[in-house]
C-alpha cells in the first residue's frame, strides 16, 4: 500500500485514531488475518487439542510454505494487474523435470542423468523461461493474461506429461518416484527446529517484500498495477518490468513443484492440477485487488498459514472433504465481502 | 490518426468503433472474419490430413460432442460482455445435473436419497434448470451488490457448489434403471438427422443471437461491458442487467449438464470439472474480449467449432493425448494473439 501510493497515485493519507481507525490504518487486513488465525487455530485446538502437537504444526507449515512459494509470485503477477493460471501446470513441470532429470526413478527408463543441484536448475530455468514466455505474449501483444496463462496451463500440462513419459517411459501417465536426499532435505528436512520448506518460503517472503518496496522494480509493480498506460508515460519499461514479474512467477511455480516433489519422492504428472485457484484464493484472502496495484507479501504469507490451517484443521477433525468445499469457498468469499467493507469505510474515513 | 490513437487508449468506447485503413475487410463482420477464416483453414488442412474427417457423421459427430461446451458458451458470452467471468459454470453443471438426475423416475444411487421423491421427466428437468438458475442468480447478486470481483465470487461459488454437490451426492453417481425414454430422448435422440444436443445448441445460439441484437437487455449487455459508470448514468439498470445475465448462464450451465446426464447415462459428482476453462476459452478464440463490450454470440459459436474440429482432427489423426493438450494451449494463445495482433496494427 505504501509503495503504491508513492508510486502510483499519491492520496492523502488519513490520521487514525483508536481501534476502529487502527483496524482501517494500513496493516488493518494483514491485523485482520493475524486475529482470525488465532481464532480458527484455538478453536480447532479446542476441539482437537492434537492439533497443536509439534508435527501437526510442522505439517500445516510445510503445506503452507509449498503453497506460499507459489503464491508469493503470484502476488506480483496479481500487483500488477495479472493472473496466472499455469502456475498449478508449472509446479508439475517443475517438480517432474527437477525429479526426471535426476534418472534415479524407480523402475523406469532414465534417459537422463545429472546431479541433484544441476537437475534442480535446469528445472528451475525451464519454468522461468515459460513464465518468460507468458510475460513476451503479454506485454509484447497486449493480451489478455487470463488467456495467455490459460493457454499455458494446458500446453505445459502437455509437456509435463509428455517429459514424464520419456523419463519413465513404461505405462502413460505414471508418476516419477525417486528417492534423493537433497530433494528430501528441501521437502522433508528441517533447518534447525524449522522445516526446510519453511525457511525458503520465508526468506524468500522478507526478499521479495525488500524488492517490492525500496527497489525501483518493486515499485513500478505497483505503478503498473495501478495504472499501466501512466507508468509508461513515467518512463517505466513496462514490457519489461512484466516480462520479469511472469518469469519470477514462473521460478517460484517451478520451485513449489520442486519441493513438492522433495516432500513426495514422487511427481504425478497431475500435481498441482487446480492449485492456481487455491493461490488465487490465498493471495486474494491476503489482500491483494484482481484489479492491480494493491496487495503485500505479508499479506500473502499470512493467508498462506490461515488456508493451511482451516485444511489441515477441517482435515483433523475429520470433516469429509465435501465440506471443506464449503468452508474454502465462504471463506473466500467472506474475505473479499469483508475487504471491500474496510476499502470503503477507509475511503470514506479519507475523504471525511 | 493520432485523435484515433487517444481516443483507442482513453477508454473503452472505441471497441464499438468502426476500423479504418488496410484492414478494411474487418468492418461489419471484422468480429467473425480472424475465427472464420481460422475455422475453414483448419477444416481444409485437416481434410488433406486424414480422408476420414470430411464426412457427413464426423461433422454430426463434432455438432454433437460441441453442443456441450457450447450451450454454456452462449451465456459465457453474455456474462462476458458485460466485463464479467463465471467460474462457477463447470459446479453448477454438476449440481444441476445430479439434482435434475435423482427426480427422474427410474434414477438410482448407492447414497440415501436427499429428496424422497420423483417428479415426471420434464418438471424433473426444469428443477434443474431452476437450481442452475438459482447459482446464477446468487452469483449475479452478490456480484451486482458487493462490487467484488466476479472472477473471485465465482471461484468461491465454484468450491462451494461443489461442495453441494459431493453432499447432495454423497459423492456417488445417479445411474437410472431404467432410464425414462423421454430423458433418453433429452441427450440421446435426433430430430431430423440431427442429434439433440444439437437442436438444443442451435435454439440456444438463436436466442442468444435474438437477446443480444434485438432487445434492450442485449443492448445493455454491451453498454455496460463498453462503460459501467456510463450505462448508470445513462439510465441502465447496471444491477438488474448482471444479475439477469447470471442467472441466465446459471440456467445454460444447468441445461448443459442435465443434457449430458442423459447422453451418458449417468450423473456424475466430478461432472464439468474444469469445463468453466473450455467454455471460456471457447469464447475467447471466438474473439470476444474479456475487457467486455466486445464480441457475439456468433463469434462464440465459431470458437467452439474451432476447439471441437482441433479436438476431432487430432483424435483421428491419432495424436496422443498428452500432445494434443500442447497444440490446444499453442492454438488457443496463437488464435487469439494474431488477433490481438491485429488489434494493434489496426490502431496505428
Amino acid at each position: 500500500m505504501q509503495a503504491q501510493s508513492k508510486a502510483a497515485a499519491p492520496m492523502a493519507v488519513p490520521q487514525f485514531n483508536g481501534l476502529r481507525s487502527a483496524l482501517l490504518a494500513r496493516g488493518g487486513h494483514q491485523l485482520i488475518i493475524i486475529a482470525l488465525i488465532i481464532i480458527v487455530g484455538l478453536a480447532i485446538y479446542w476441539i482437537q487439542p492434537r492439533f497443536l502437537s509439534a508435527y501437526s504444526i510442522d505439517n500445516i507449515l510445510r503445506t503452507a510454505s509449498i503453497y506460499g512459494i507459489v503464491a508469493l509470485g503470484m502476488t506480483l503477477v496479481i500487483i500488477t494487474g495479472g493472473i496466472d493460471l499455469s502456475a498449478g501446470s508449472m509446479m508439475a513441470l517443475g517438480g517432474a523435470l527437477a525429479a526426471g532429470l535426476l534418472g534415479t526413478a524407480f523402475g523406469a527408463a532414465n534417459p537422463l542423468s545429472f546431479p541433484p543441484m544441476v537437475a534442480i536448475l535446469i528445472a528451475l530455468a525451464v519454468s522461468a523461461s515459460i513464465g518468460m514466455l507468458n510475460g513476451l505474449a503479454i506485454s509484447a501483444l497486449g493480451m489478455a493474461p487470463f488467456v495467455v496463462t490459460l493457454g499455458m496451463m494446458t500446453v505445459v500440462r502437455g509437456l509435463t506429461f509428455i517429459f514424464a513419459d520419456f523419463t519413465v517411459g513404461s505405462v502413460p501417465g505414471s508418476p516419477i518416484t525417486f528417492m534423493d536426499s537433497l530433494f528430501s532435505w528441501l521437502g522433508s528436512g528441517s533447518f534447525g527446529p524449522i522445516p526446510t520448506a519453511a525457511a525458503l518460503f520465508l526468506t524468500l517472503a522478507v526478499i521479495l517484500s525488500i524488492v517490492l518496496r525500496f527497489t525501483p522494480f518493486g515499485r513500478s509493480i505497483y505503478a503498473i498495477g495501478g495504472d499501466a498506460e501512466i507508468a509508461r508515460l513515467a518512463g517505466i519499461n513496462v514490457p519489461l518490468v512484466i516480462v520479469g514479474v511472469y518469469a519470477l512467477m514462473g521460478t517460484l511455480a517451478g520451485l513449489g513443484g520442486i519441493v513438492q516433489a522433495g516432500r513426495l519422492s514422487s511427481v504425478s504428472p497431475l500435481m498441482g492440477v487446480g492449485y492456481e485457484l487455491d493461490i488465487i484464493t490465498i493471495v486474494v484472502v491476503g489482500g491483494a485487488s484482481l484489479a492491480g496495484g494493491r496487495g503485500t507479501i505479508f499479506g500473502t504469507v499470512l493467508a498462506a498459514i490461515l488456508i493451511s490451517l482451516i485444511d489441515n484443521g477441517l482435515t483433523m477433525m475429520n470433516v469429509p472433504s465435501f465440506y471443506q468445499y464449503l468452508v474454502k469457498g465462504s471463506v473466500l468469499l467472506a474475505a473479499v465481502i469483508l475487504d471491500q467493507w474496510y476499502q470503503r469505510h477507509r475511503a470514506a474515513t479519507a475523504t471525511a | 490518426m493520432n485523435q484515433r490513437e487517444n481516443h483507442a487508449k482513453g477508454g473503452p468506447a472505441d471497441r464499438l468503433s468502426a476500423p479504418a485503413g488496410a484492414f478494411h475487410l474487418m468492418g461489419r463482420f471484422g468480429d467473425q472474419l480472424v475465427p472464420a477464416i481460422f475455422l475453414i483453414a483448419l477444416v481444409i488442412t485437416l481434410s488433406l490430413v486424414s480422408p476420414n474427417f470430411l464426412s457427413v457423421g464426423n461433422f454430426l459427430d463434432i455438432a454433437r460432442v460441441v453442443s456441450i461446451i457450447g450451450i454454456m458458451a452462449v451465456g459465457m458470452t453474455i456474462v462476458i460482455l458485460t466485463g464479467g467471468i463465471d467460474l462457477s459454470v463447470g459446479s453448477t453443471f454438476a449440481l444441476a445435473s445430479v439434482v435434475a438426475a435423482s427426480l427422474i423416475p427410474g434414477s438410482f444411487s448407492d447414497a440415501p436419497r436427499i429428496l424422497a421423491f420423483v417428479l415426471p421427466v420434464p418438471f424433473a428437468i426444469l428443477a434443474g434448470l431452476l437450481v442452475g438458475a438459482a447459482v446464477g442468480f446468487i452469483n449475479g447478486f452478490i456480484i451486482a451488490k458487493s462490487r467484488v470481483e466476479p472472477f473471485i465470487v465465482t471461484l468461491a461459488t465454484m468450491a462451494f457448489v461443489r461442495g453441494l454437490t459431493y453432499l447432495f451426492t454423497g459423492g456417488f453417481p445417479t445411474i437410472f434403471r431404467p432410464m425414462p425414454p423421454l430423458f433418453e430422448w433429452f441427450g440421446q435422440g435426433y430430430v431430423l438427422g440431427l442429434p439433440t444436443p444439437t437442436i438444443f445448441f442451435a435454439l440456444v445460439v438463436l436466442i442468444g443471437v435474438w437477446i443480444t441484437r434485438r432487445t434492450t437487455f442485449g443492448r445493455s449487455i454491451y453498454a455496460i461491458g463498453g462503460n459501467e459508470e456510463a450505462s448508470r448514468l445513462s439510465g441502465i439498470k447496471v444491477q438488474s442487467i448482471k444479475i439477469r445475465a447470471y442467472t441466465l448462464m446459471g440456467a445454460l450451465a444447468a441445461l448443459s449438464g442435465i443434457i449430458l446426464a442423459s447422453r451418458v447415462g449417468a450423473a456424475q459428482p466430478t461432472a464439468g470439472l474444469t469445463y468453466e476453462l473450455d467454455v471460456i476459452a471457447g469464447v475467447v478464440i471466438g474473439g470476444t474480449s474479456l475487457l467486455g463490450g466486445r464480441g457475439s454470440i456468433m463469434s462464440t459459436v465459431l470458437g467452439v467449432f474451432i476447439l471441437g474440429v482441433i479436438s476431432n482432427g487430432l483424435n483421428i489423426a491419432g495424436v496422443p493425448t498428452y500432445y494434443q493438450y500442447v497444440v490446444k494451449g499453442l492454438l488457443l494463445i496463437s488464435a487469439v494473439g494474431f488477433d490481438s495482433y491485429l488489434r494493434k496494427m489496426q490502431r496505428i
